[in-house]
């Protein structure tokens, strides 16, 4: 038996012939799969395309209807493409590079609506708008201040706390002093000590031996007397050094509401403070919206623009999918990008009109082309504005420092009614205006840096309102005269965290008006507030001077033991000088006063 | 189902030599394990179909191989990873990778690789087993599972009936 069967060659020609047809059979439905299924996975949203039509000779593929939902809004494509022609070079194929000298994208529509929810399935869609998401959402300050009584509630006030201290401070020394005085002499002590002098005031002062006993039991109560007037003199001393600086505290207490008022004045009420960027009030959300906007498509593409790393040999690689595996690079003896569009002619359709521009090499290999991805658009035939031109680079030609700008220049661009503020007191719009824009920005890494110059010209506001608030006319007024404007912004910080910074010299003129107004409310607040607090504060103030008196009181109680103990003291006095030295000399004569000088030094 | 089976004891008692029938289940292996879109399966539909291997064997254990061959992706992304980043065939890989034949090949996915290195590397000693393990089949067995039930069953079914009234009239043997 022969091993070979030559039959089986035409039957391989055949199958070959089969197979490349097949492939050309279904390579359009199969790069439509393919884009669908990618781009979805990479927007976070649907992406959908009509057709995608593959042409051997020449060699192409054209697309048609593309349209990429918007993640954020799924009723929203963020943008529709029309038409998308590619030629491709057929011998780079042979060698898995897909380069393509010319690609051209008609229609390009930003913002279209969609007839179904472009949401994936299992998707979660955020809620909130992009501009209130971080911290880009701003409204005008409010000029409606909270309800005095109502805003007590909530809130613990320091002069309460302060009296309610004092209380407690004033009830603990009342019961402080009240023990202490339990231990000082009393009445019934200075009853005792008048016993004992009116004992010795009836001792036998005939015999001098009685005599000398007497005086010493006069001494001896002399001691104890002075020895108690002392302590009673220092309580008396310490009572009233207490006494005034509880009286000082609840003096102070009166004042105290005024730090309280200040407080929540500052809280609650508007200051110059919050005045003084009205620009960013009435601009900031919309700019800011347009530039997280901006980010997030950055942040989405920009993976796309420079390939990931390699795997090492010894790095497993996490994101491998199933039945996949890893390509690894070999170095290439004529480097160039696995795949490359060298030019994208582009025709972008805005309200305005039709804006063209080209897209020069994009590739995610820019380090092996050399060259930066640029693009240029620019349009001078646009209904309601003059001119327009976009320039740009994303520069990965050396991965780890990418660099990108762009630079945007618009004249003569005629917004019209644009709306900047909407709340139940004010409604603005900006109707008219003649707005010059020069913006560039710049990333470098994650770091962002943009700066943006506004001027606006023959501008035109509309104010409307729901309740003609003095706020509202306060503003319509500001506003109305106003003819020409500049608006500066500044971005810095990280594309994850970007910080806004929008100026105007419309702040000023706002912000006086705003002033005037917020004045006025300022001190009705303020007298409402006040008042409210010294109302709270009447009960506790009271039963503070009440207790502060009842201490006052016990200064009384120890005023009458003094005078009592002091009268003591002078009959003991006399009655020593009395008995002893008077009495004995006129009785006993020569004699016995010479036996006590002897006895008695100094008598 | 049924027909498939039908193939396969066919195939197995058939008169085809062991080695035809080894020689398909080799080349089915290697079809089977690897990325079924991969140039060099073209050469293993080349040889099939011009070397003379039993084209139902082939089928069959493609059937067969490739279902494993999914469920070894796991294994085979190692060994391709080992073998492609293997400092000692960094200069073949780098010759090769600048060739047409090799970017088509897209020898540098490590499922390629890694299942290609596997299935040819078992390519002989399959070849060898199945060979002997085919003699025995047909030395010890064949008579016994002529015998069993399943196969008297299968024997009665309409299917095999005409299926051996159109080999007969091919001049096979069923």
């Amino acid at each position: 038996m022969s091993w070979i069967r030559w039959p089986g060659f035409v039957v391989f020609v055949a199958v070959v012939v089969g197979l490349g047809a097949v492939v050309a059979l279904f390579a359009g439905p199969v790069v439509e799969w393919a884009i669908e299924a990618g781009g979805s996975r990479a927007v976070g949203a649907k992406v959908e395309l009509a057709d995608a039509d593959l042409s051997l000779f020449p060699l192409g593929i054209t697309l048609t209807d593309l349209q990429v939902t918007d993640p954020d809004a799924p009723m929203t494509n963020a943008v529709q493409v029309d038409h998308i022609r590619c030629d491709v070079e057929p011998l780079p194929l042979l060698r898995r590079k897909v380069i393509v000298d010319a690609m051209q994208v008609t229609g390009v529509r930003p913002h279209t609506p969609r007839k179904v929810s472009g949401a994936l399935p299992g998707r979660a869609v955020p809620e909130k708008a992009a501009a209130e998401r971080k911290g880009f959402a701003f409204t005008l300050p409010g000029v409606d201040l909270p309800d005095p009584k109502t805003l007590l509630e909530n809130e613990d006030l320091a002069s309460l706390a302060l009296a309610k201290q004092l209380q407690s401070d004033v009830q603990q020394a009342r019961e402080g002093w009240q023990g202490r005085l339990a231990g000082l002499p009393d009445q019934e002590r200075l009853r005792q000590y008048r016993e004992r002098l009116d004992r010795l005031k009836s001792a036998n002062k005939k015999d001098p031996q009685a005599v000398l006993a007497l005086r010493e039991d006069l001494l001896a109560l002399q001691r104890d007397l002075r020895s108690d007037m002392k302590g009673l003199e220092e309580a008396k001393g310490a009572l009233q050094e207490e006494v005034t600086t509880l009286r000082q505290r609840a003096t102070a207490l009166r004042t105290a509401p005024r730090d309280d008022v200040a407080r929540l004045k500052e809280k609650y009420a508007l200051s110059s403070k919050g005045l003084s960027n009205v620009s960013r009030a009435l601009f900031g959300g919309r700019i800011g919206g347009w530039v997280e906007t901006a980010l997030a498509w950055y942040q989405r593409l920009s993976p796309y623009l420079q390939r990931a790393a390699a795997p090492s040999p010894r790095e497993e690689e996490p994101q491998r999918q199933r039945a996949t595996g890893v390509d690894v690079r070999f170095p290439e003896r004529n480097p160039s990008p696995d795949w490359l569009v060298r030019l994208a002619e582009v025709s972008v359709i805005i309200p305005q009109g039709t804006v063209a521009g080209r897209i020069r090499d994009i590739t995610p290999d820019q380090d092996l082309l050399g060259r930066p991805l640029t693009f240029d658009f620019a349009s001078d035939a646009l209904q309601g504005m003059e001119a327009v031109k976009l320039t740009g680079a994303l520069d990965r030609v050396d991965p780890p420092h990418p660099h990108d700008t762009a630079d945007l220049t618009v004249r003569g661009y005629r917004p019209a009614d644009v709306e900047l503020v909407k709340s139940d007191e004010l409604h603005l719009a900006l109707q008219e205006a003649k707005t010059d824009l020069d913006l560039h920005v710049e990333l470098r890494g994650a770091t962002i840096t943009a700066n943006a110059a506004a001027a606006l010209d023959a501008v035109h506001f509309t104010t409307t309102t729901a309740n003609q608030g003095a706020l509202a006319t306060s503003v319509a007024a500001a506003l109305a005269d106003v003819r020409r404007f500049q608006l500066q912004g500044e971005l810095s910080g990280t594309v994850a965290d970007p910080a806004l910074s929008i100026t105007s010299d419309l702040d000023r003129v706002l912000k006086d008006a705003f002033a005037k107004q917020v004045k006025a409310r300022a001190g009705e607040f303020e007298a409402k507030l006040t008042a409210q607090i010294n109302e709270r504060l009447s009960g506790p103030l009271a039963a503070v001077e009440s207790q502060v008196g009842d201490l006052g009181l016990l200064d009384g109680d120890l005023q009458g033991r003094l005078k009592e103990g002091s009268l003591l003291t002078s009959e003991v006095e006399k009655q020593l000088k009395e008995a002893v030295a008077g009495k004995v000399e006129e009785k006993l004569g020569g004699p016995l006063k010479d036996r006590l000088k002897g006895k008695l030094p100094g008598f | 189902m049924v027909r498939l089976l039908l193939k396969l004891f066919r195939v197995l008692n058939s008169e085809t030599r062991p080695a035809q029938i080894s020689l398909a289940l080799c080349l089915a292996m290697v079809a089977g394990l690897t990325p079924l879109m991969s140039l060099h399966n073209l050469a293993v539909l080349l040889l099939v179909l011009v070397v003379r291997v039993n084209l139902t064997a082939f089928l069959l254990a493609l059937l067969g191989f490739s279902g494993v061959g999914f469920l070894l992706d796991p294994v085979f992304h190692p060994i391709g990873l080992a073998v492609l980043t293997a400092p000692a065939l960094h200069g073949v890989w780098t010759t090769l990778y600048n060739t047409t034949v090799g970017r088509l090949e897209h020898f540098n996915n490590t499922i390629v690789m890694g299942s290609l290195v596997v299935s040819l590397a078992s390519f002989v000693p399959l070849f060898v087993v199945a060979n002997v393990l085919i003699r025995r089949y047909r030395d010890h067995l064949l008579a016994w599972v002529r015998k069993t039930r399943l196969v008297q069953a299968l024997k009665a079914t309409k299917l095999f009936r005409a299926y051996q009234a159109v080999a007969a009239l091919k001049g096979g043997t069923p």
